[in-house]
């Protein structure tokens, strides 16, 4: 079992959820950091982050 | 504090980081075919993740939520316990001490202490072990459910009990494992939580240089020179000049080396981990992976903390530390607060997972080395020995069920007697500091014999007990806390007579251990073999290596960067 491939979904899963927030959420002051809606831009870095795990996974197999 | 509100999105994010950990047990069941599997993790953990695991097994959320606390406290001064009191010792684990653990063959820290010497230091080392560790694991349980009563608003008992049941499947199911993998999975979650909060945090107070601004008005106002809460060095030359109370010698003595190499290099929570690694190269690189992230982890945790207190000084009052029954604040809520003040819906949810999932690291972590200690050092060890391995299996998965059960039992024993923490935290001292004397004298002094191991390890405890009897922190009465035979000194704080006992501790024991040693009769050197430096040819790294992979290299990398760290905030 490869643990990059976990860390790769779980943060994905995560990450899609942020960014489910973000479109759901009502609007307000402290969804936001420097202009940008927090759960959105969080959500996206989280989605990359675990994608690149997954591939670093598939990659060394 | 008003009850934080969850949107069903924060416990989906909830919801989908219990399915992934309970996941993991479920595929690693299969696996666990051996004790040594279910109870090492069949020695087969790349470098990596033992060495991010060996980092988490320490960052459970008191920990987290303690060292924010700190940081608002005493600013960056906290970052003492990373950069002084962690990171050299891991340097000197990996380095000089992993090539006895990993060589000797030994199972656990108890066992080494037994073929290094005998029976009989093991035997303190493992009963005093396997109790601390429950009752960590117990105290970190009840931690959680009192923090999810007075945040959420759920039921003590059921929070605890759904806790305690997540981390029983999973252990029961992967064994030690599946709380590596769990540990890794925290690190990422702590990670992904809390360094967007130090953004929000730092944009709030104006940047860097906004934070030094306010932290100086908090400094002068508390009647310390402006920059106390920023210099981590400059202000130690008296304990008065600091808000730690707490002097440079007592500082790099009492923390940097007796506590801090005290608890890296013999605590088997933590040194369990390099000891699953799968090669010795791996074991060693192990520590040294964790401390790359640990000398960078006050920028995650401290520095939230030393945001809070500067946004607390702002005018506009939106942002107030909540007041202890006592009318102090109460510093431990500085998390809690910054996550339901700066985090929207979804982030909250993220926030909160990362506690939990360090709560329950934290009990994880004090369960599997519980169960490793109580089934190789004590059942196999005394009570049954020469039984099958299938046996051994059997009963580290019963371990696993009567450990969480009492820990269950200990979460519910330290909200009836309130001062249970600082009972442990005193034995934990008592027990730790002297530990390490041993060690280094076991495993760098031939000559050390295993009656002056165990006595000076019975004499180091004792002046412990002693130091800690006639030494009282200022503005604290006598009991708990020390003075229980005179209050012959007064330390500043708590901080200060901590370092102190741990001072007393270290001496004691290794004064007396060399003493005795000295007139007793050492093991041969043929039975020394793969225990003492002298005995033991040191691992040669594998050829063709890159430099930057060899421990020494690597290790002398760490201590470059860690004192620029120093120097950059001193």
């Amino acid at each position: 079992m490869d643990l990059r491939l976990i860390i790769g979904r779980l943060m994905v899963a995560i990450g899609l959820l942020l960014i489910m927030a973000a479109m759901l959420i009502p609007d307000a002051i402290k969804n936001y950091l420097y202009g940008t809606n927090l759960n959105l831009a969080w959500g996206i870095v989280l989605v990359a982050s675990g994608a690149l795990f997954s591939f670093a996974s598939c990659k060394a197999k | 504090m008003p009850y934080i509100q969850l949107h069903w999105i924060d416990y989906a994010i909830l919801a989908t980081y219990f399915a992934f950990v309970l996941g993991i047990g479920f595929q690693l069941r299969r696996n666990m075919r051996s004790a040594d599997d279910y109870l090492m993790s069949g020695r087969a953990i790349p470098a990596w993740i033992a060495g991010l695991a060996f980092l988490s097994a320490n960052l459970g959320a008191q920990e987290v939520m303690g060292m924010a606390a700190s940081g608002a406290k005493y600013g960056i001064a906290t970052s003492h316990f990373y950069w002084v009191g962690a990171v050299p010792a891991m340097v000197f684990v990996g380095v000089f001490m992993m090539p006895f653990y990993y060589g000797s063959r030994a199972r656990s820290v108890p066992e080494y202490l037994k073929l290094r010497f005998d029976e009989k230091t093991r035997a303190f080392n493992a009963i005093t072990f396997a109790g601390m560790t429950v009752m960590s694991s117990g105290i970190s349980l009840y931690a959680m459910g009192l923090l999810l009563a007075s945040l959420l608003g759920w039921n003590f008992d059921a929070s605890i009990a759904l806790a305690a049941a997540v981390v029983l499947i999973y252990i029961f199911l992967g064994g030690l494992t599946s709380a590596i993998y769990n540990e890794v999975l925290q690190f990422f979650l702590i990670c992904a939580g809390f360094f967007p909060l130090v953004l929000i945090g730092l944009e709030n107070v104006g940047g860097w240089s906004g934070l030094v601004t306010k932290l100086e008005v908090v400094a002068t106002s508390k009647g310390y020179v402006a920059g106390a809460y920023t210099h981590a060095w400059t202000q130690l030359s008296s304990p008065s000049a600091n808000p730690m109370g707490i002097e440079w010698f007592g500082m790099a003595m009492g923390l940097g080396f007796v506590l801090s190499f005290g608890y890296w290099c013999t605590d088997f929570l933590v040194v369990q981990r390099a000891m699953a690694a799968d090669s010795m190269l791996a074991a060693r690189k192990t520590p040294l992976i964790a401390a790359v992230p640990k000398m960078l982890f006050p920028f995650l945790v401290i520095l939230p903390g030393m945001i809070a207190i500067a946004i607390s000084s702002q005018a506009d009052g939106a942002f107030h530390l909540p007041l202890k029954p006592d009318g102090s604040l109460n510093y431990d809520m500085t998390i809690p607060l910054m996550l339901q003040t700066f985090f929207p819906s979804g982030m909250l949810g993220l926030g909160l997972t990362a506690l939990m999932a360090s709560f329950m690291s934290g009990m994880a972590g004090n369960v599997t080395a519980f169960n490793t200690v109580w089934t190789y050092d004590i059942y196999q060890a005394y009570i049954k020995p020469n039984q099958t391995d299938s046996h051994y299996l059997r009963v580290g998965k019963l371990t696993t069920v009567f450990g969480i059960a009492a820990s269950w039992a200990a979460a519910y024993a330290a909200m009836k007697f309130n001062n249970i923490m600082d009972l442990l935290q005193l034995v934990f001292a008592f027990v730790n500091a002297p530990l390490f004397a041993t060690f280094l004298l076991g495993m760098f002094w031939a000559r050390t014999s295993a009656h002056g191991a165990f006595f000076g390890l019975l004499s180091g405890t004792i002046a412990a007990a002693v130091h800690h009897g006639i030494s009282l922190p200022a503005d604290s009465v006598a009991g708990l806390k020390g003075g229980w035979i005179s209050t012959a000194t007064r330390y500043p704080s708590e901080m200060a007579q901590n370092f102190w006992t741990a001072i007393w501790a270290f001496t004691a024991c290794f004064v007396l251990t060399t003493l005795i040693s000295l007139v007793t009769q050492p093991k041969p050197a043929e039975e020394l073999k793969g225990l003492v430096y002298a005995h033991t040819e040191m691992p040669k790294d594998p050829i063709g290596l890159p430099w930057y992979q060899k421990p020494a290299a690597l290790g002398a990398l760490i201590l470059v960067a860690v004192s620029l760290l120093n120097l950059i905030f001193w």
